[in-house]
């Protein structure tokens, strides 16, 4: 597959060329919309009453003139941003195109549908209020960073009171602000299907504002231990992280990756908590960390995910801790310094297995802030570390002494097991 | 055992090709082979597919076939001899090849995605495995501590406990009955011997699909597959069992009450096996009632404030099995009017009604067959369930399948299918 990366004024254009391939996929996402509570739950119900319906299409009509073609499209919001997603099969691609040309210039935007999806959102984020995993990771964030900060996710309930009092007007005025705002578009699929694409690219609305970077703001004294009790769940979910004060630009970024994927490669069987803490001591099913948040200029967070039943609560918070003091105080060995250089190079090869995985690769780096020339280059860098500045890198930035541990789950017992972890 | 040396010539009879998929069985040991190329990625994907699952196991003994595929990611013979861990877990801890397995109720397969110059390593431990495995407490004890901890991942999910109630409910007779993990107390109760006894009736070349796609010719596909599981003698697999479940004499139900606050209302409905052409004709008009935004329950529930969510479908099981279709009640609404309401609508369904929603769900199932052969992984796992219902011949048949079905047939296989007395209804109540 040929992959080229261009940026011009606002738009960052990408395109991965798969020879004869049959199907084409799209993604057109827009920059980062300032955060706030309330931003959420517009962003949210835009998702669903952009498909609505548009021009002659009522929202029934729409949807099936999509699954006619084959094709099939999403509006999602994620990361603070928009993003529209087009599959579809070659031949259909050009009917597709000017179906999605009208939903994003003509959309109907009926307050019927506007009450409709109003009620659906409820429902859906009604459920996500027992989604302990989810939980977990926003309080986590919560603690880690001030209100109105790009990475201080929002609970299910807050968005809920938001989404209450949401008018229709108020969504107008985002669609027409999305679509002045510079994005990133990536397609994937065959020459022609790129080339199509890229012609249609050309009538969208053009980008009329610049966006100031993301906020991000950490706490000053973030809590040492969160806990939310979730009576319906069996299991406590587990979120433990930090801040990191640094980019994936900054010099520090490869080594500190790299670092932590050695302590939890997400994914699989190769971290170190996969070996211990579920592998030797069955405490859990899965256990991984990476980092989270982070651009080529805006700086992140790191983050462990795992669950353990509540009466191996304690036990794994305090197996997953020794092991994060373990490669702080004595680093990685020669062995997993080898490994996980191949690992990280074959993680690269295998994310290009198919024209989807690399379309959304590709479309990844770029939001990143990466062109694609300067990822191959980031990667290098990732796979040729020193074992020393690993170690450097871990020592400084996963100190066991100013984390936080968020749980979220059944506390009737786990929150006495739970409370020796609130001092370090 | 010893490899024996490389042969140029394979012992592989071709035994189909479908698209661009060929199909072979080696004349000495019984093993299948499955071959598909992807020119240029520098990716092969091995996926070796065992013909045993949950259905082949007895009372007292459920989840075997799943807890045994946890077990080969523990040392074999050879293993041992090296004086090193599992070979399966090395490739994943040093090459950061991507692997796992899963089991389900016809059968087991084990995955491994890597850089197409591992392809003797990750061949030689799926040899290994699949006749050296050393089962001990050592490795055994922490591995069923780490399954009932999945039990337990899963359990914690009102939809799932719902769903194992309703099979155990629906079905009387065959080993669809219970969940692939198996029962919580069958789990504490596993030996090392019961699964010795377990691998070795079921584990064999004869019982063996393996599938080699990605950046590999077919000549060295078959060469490096002689290479490495020629010299493997096939063991006699007992003859699979057939249940047939007794005709379903009415209505059934069952109710789950633990503290939350998620409530579901599901219906258990009866269908063919695949690839029947009764199994298509339930999928379909499953998908037409709860596929998605554009499905018939979506609408009538979702879209009004009264469901959060509407799910369900068929398994492309060999025999006749139990489809599970799921609601998420809205707050405030009661399990018994949407009952009712649901049971009604079908009832009342006409042609005219579902006439709109199938030629879109066509084409839309046409070009899902098509993304999931997208990449040598993907490939895998959608060639896995054909070959587990020993279907492989329809592969990329989807279209003819899909071309017979009308209206008239989705009206009439939904009323069949919703037929009061052959259902069986599951509330799971928050407390």
């Amino acid at each position: 597959m040929h992959i080229t990366t261009q940026t011009s004024g606002t738009l960052q254009l990408n395109s991965i060329v798969k020879p004869n391939a049959d199907l084409v996929e799209l993604h057109i996402a827009t920059a980062l919309l300032a955060h706030s509570a309330r931003t959420t739950a517009l962003c949210l119900l835009y998702t669903d009453w952009l498909l609505s319906g548009a021009g002659k299409y009522t929202r029934e009509t729409f949807v099936r003139a999509f699954s006619l073609l084959g094709a099939e499209l999403t509006v999602s919001s994620s990361g603070g941003r928009i993003t529209l997603s087009l599959s579809c099969p070659q031949e259909h691609l050009s009917q597709a195109l000017k179906l999605l040309e009208m939903v994003i210039k003509k959309p109907t935007f009926s307050k019927t549908e506007f009450t409709r999806a109003k009620k659906t959102l409820s429902n859906v984020l009604t459920r996500e209020l027992d989604n302990a995993a989810a939980i977990a990771h926003i309080s986590l964030t919560e603690t880690l960073y001030e209100e109105g900060s790009h990475h201080h996710l929002t609970h299910p309930k807050i968005v809920l009171s938001q989404l209450a009092s949401t008018k229709p007007a108020e969504v107008l005025k985002l669609h027409t602000y999305i679509w002045s705002l510079p994005r990133t578009i990536t397609v994937g699929g065959s020459a022609e299907a790129v080339a199509a694409t890229e012609k249609f690219i050309k009538t969208l609305p053009k980008s009329t504002v610049t966006v100031p970077p993301a906020k991000i703001v950490a706490t000053a004294k973030p809590k040492r231990l969160v806990t939310t009790d979730i009576a319906s769940k069996q299991n406590i979910e587990v979120a433990i992280g930090s801040t990191l004060p640094f980019a994936l630009f900054d010099a520090e970024a490869p080594a500190f990756i790299f670092g932590l994927a050695v302590l939890g490669k997400w994914g699989g069987f190769a971290g170190r908590l996969m070996s211990t803490v579920r592998e030797k001591e069955g405490l859990t099913y899965n256990i991984y960390a990476r980092t989270e948040g982070q651009s080529k200029v805006s700086p992140g967070y790191w983050r462990i995910r795992t669950f353990f039943a509540p009466n191996d609560v304690a036990k794994g918070i305090t197996s997953t801790l020794r092991e994060i003091t373990l490669i702080c105080t004595q680093g990685i060995t020669d062995t997993e310094y080898k490994n996980f250089i191949e690992i990280l190079r074959s993680e690269e090869t295998l994310r290009q297995d198919s024209l989807v995985s690399t379309t959304n690769l590709v479309h990844a780096v770029r939001l990143l802030g990466f062109t694609w020339e300067e990822y191959q280059s980031f990667r290098s860098t990732l796979t040729s570390v020193s074992k020393e500045s690993v170690e450097t890198a871990l020592k400084t930035f996963l100190d066991p002494n100013t984390l936080t541990i968020s749980a979220a789950g059944p506390m009737t017992t786990a929150k006495k097991a739970l409370a020796q972890f609130a001092k370090k | 055992m010893s490899k024996s040396p490389k042969k140029t010539n394979t012992l592989f009879k071709r035994l189909g090709t479908y698209g661009n998929i060929s199909h072979f069985e080696h004349t000495g040991n019984g093993m299948r082979l499955i071959h598909s190329p992807f020119t240029g990625t520098g990716v092969i994907t091995t996926n070796i597919v065992y013909r045993v699952g949950s259905r082949d196991e007895k009372t007292g003994e459920t989840g075997l076939a799943h807890m045994l595929e946890h077990m080969l990611f523990k040392p074999t013979k050879q293993d041992l001899e090296r004086k090193s861990e599992a070979a399966a877990m090395r490739f994943d801890r040093e090459v950061g090849a991507i692997l796992n397995a899963n089991t389900w109720k016809d059968r087991t397969c084990y995955y491994f995605s890597y850089p197409k110059q591992h392809l003797a390593r990750a061949l030689t431990i799926e040899a290994e495995r699949m006749v050296d495995l050393v089962l001990s407490d050592t490795e055994f004890l922490p591995e069923r501590s780490n399954v009932l901890s999945e039990f337990d991942m899963y359990n914690s999910r009102p939809d799932f406990t719902l769903s194992v109630a309703l099979s155990a409910t629906a079905l009387y007779n065959h080993p669809y009955r219970h969940e692939t993990i198996g029962w919580r107390e069958d789990i504490e109760d596993y030996t090392v011997e019961k699964l010795h006894a377990f691998y070795k009736k079921h584990y064999s070349p004869s019982n063996a699909t393996l599938m080699l796609l990605g950046d590999i010719s077919e000549t060295e596909a078959l060469a490096s597959a002689e290479e490495h599981f020629g010299h493997l003698t096939a063991t006699k697999i007992p003859t699979r069992q057939y249940a047939r479940e007794p005709k379903q004499l009415g209505l059934r139900r069952v109710v789950i009450e633990r503290p939350g606050t998620e409530n579901l209302l599901a219906f258990a409905v009866k269908h063919a096996g695949f690839p029947s052409a009764e199994w298509y004709n339930a999928s379909f008009s499953l998908a037409v009632l709860v596929n998605g935004q554009e499905s018939l329950l979506h609408k009538l529930l979702v879209d009004t404030g009264l469901a959060s969510q509407v799910s369900g479908g068929t398994e492309p099981t060999q025999d006749a099995n139990v489809a599970l279709l799921s609601i998420s009640l809205a707050p405030k609404v009661t399990h018994e009017t949407i009952e009712k309401k649901v049971l009604a609508y079908i009832a009342a369904l006409d042609k005219k009604t579902i006439a709109p929603y199938v030629e879109p769900l066509r084409q839309k199932m046409i070009v899902d067959d098509i993304y999931a052969r997208d990449g040598s992984l993907n490939l895998a796992h959608q060639l896995t369930e054909l070959v587990a219902a020993d279907a492989l011949s329809e592969y990329g048949c989807i279209k003819d399948r899909l071309a017979t079905i009308t209206p008239e047939v989705v009206l009439k296989t939904l009323h069949q299918l919703f037929t009061v007395e052959q259902l069986t209804i599951g509330y799971y109540r928050s407390i």
